[in-house]
């Protein structure tokens, strides 16, 4: 039995994503413990900024939205939402993590509605926020997710930030910056990055307990697979002690 | 957040305060001002005026009636009656407060904001 739970796996891979040096821009939940997680182990000059304005603080618990005030707890700066975009637009920014109901192959995200009329939303969500802008002008956007067929769609009800749009260079030919775009999905079952030129969804490692085929059959779209597919690194010692002592002891983000 | 793109966008802007200080307190410290005066319209000093929303460097918000709230939400009629009580019908924010554990609650969510909380 793994004496880890799915979310601690998830926030462990995206905190080795995070490289030392690195900027990364993310909201509250699960990107931000992933964020002090890297900054715990291996990252200590990991720049965290909230999109509400909150730049490099230290902080002392995590935080329960993007704007409270643990958000610029001994920062480097209490800046506002424009400045934040504006670093992104410069591309000052590394990484950033969104979130959504409905993903598709060339990783645009649904954080909108679920329905087909824009009007009539039969489930209408909180999208775009800042997702949109995140997503346009950072250079890597990562995604941690529970993966299921409903969720991996082949065609999503509305793309509230875009991803490689229909593939190749649609992206860039949009007028976005060139270079930037979905770089990681982690799932409770796989680590996806994206292919070269077509830029499909490409399965690049396998988390343990799971096999090809579970992580085909939960999704709504062929996968592409890497030569090389890999089994995931599982959470270490070291990061789960980190993960639950320090970063999440009240254990809101990874469960009880 | 962005208070002074929104006040510098907006036709008419209503600014609460938590406490008036003096003129010459503004002074001193010109490069803290983001908003100038010929952005604001009216100002009312609102002590706690935040609540339930968090005031940086004074209170926490307040996530257990938040939560009480948002859970209220997703039956209308009996957060039409918690809106109507908690919001329509009180006399002014004061009563609105007491009604929420007044000072004793905002004491509380001051610790919280200082990380002075020991529990």
């Amino acid at each position: 039995m793994a004496d880890y739970n799915p979310m601690e796996l998830m926030i462990c891979v995206a905190a080795r994503n995070l490289e030392d040096g690195a900027t990364v821009v993310v909201g509250t939940g699960a990107p931000c413990a992933a964020a002090m997680l890297a900054q715990k182990t291996h990252s200590p000059n990991l720049t965290v900024m909230f999109e509400a304005g909150g730049v490099a603080p230290i902080l002392p618990a995590m935080p329960i939205s993007v704007g409270d005030s643990r958000t610029f707890h001994k920062a480097i700066m209490a800046s506002s939402m424009p400045e934040i975009m504006e670093t992104c637009q410069r591309g000052m920014v590394d990484y950033t993590f969104l979130g959504g109901a409905q993903i598709d192959m060339y990783g645009n995200i649904n954080s909108t509605m679920i329905g087909n009329d824009h009007a009539k939303p039969k489930v209408r969500f909180p999208g775009s926020g800042g997702a949109n802008d995140l997503a346009s002008l950072c250079w890597r956007t990562m995604m941690m997710t529970p993966q299921d067929a409903k969720r991996f769609t082949e065609k999503i009800n509305f793309i509230t930030s875009p991803g490689y749009l229909t593939g190749g260079n649609s992206r860039y030919e949009a007028g976005l910056p060139k270079g930037t775009g979905p770089y990681r999905i982690i799932t409770n079952m796989a680590i996806m990055g994206f292919e070269e030129t077509s830029k499909r969804m490409k399965v690049l490692n396998v988390n343990p307990g799971y096999s090809r085929k579970d992580i085909q059959d939960n999704c709504g779209f062929e996968l592409f697979w890497a030569d090389k597919i890999t089994d995931t690194d599982p959470p270490h010692a070291d990061e789960l002690r980190i993960l639950r002592d320090e970063v999440d002891p009240h254990r809101y983000i990874i469960g009880r | 957040m962005s208070d002074q793109d929104l006040a510098k966008a907006a036709k008419r802007v209503i600014l609460t305060t938590e406490r008036i200080i003096p003129n010459e307190k503004i002074r001193q410290n010109p490069e803290a001002t983001f908003i100038p005066f010929w952005c604001v319209d009216a100002v009312i000093e609102v002590p706690y005026g935040s609540y339930p929303g968090n005031m940086p460097y004074e209170y926490f918000s307040d996530e257990e009636y938040l939560k009480k709230w948002l859970n209220l939400e997703k039956d209308p009629a009996e957060f039409k009656k918690f809106f109507k009580k908690q919001i329509l019908d009180t006399k002014n924010f004061y009563e609105y407060l007491d009604m929420n554990g007044g000072i004793e609650r905002m004491i509380k969510l001051r610790a919280i904001e200082h990380l002075t909380d020991k529990k």
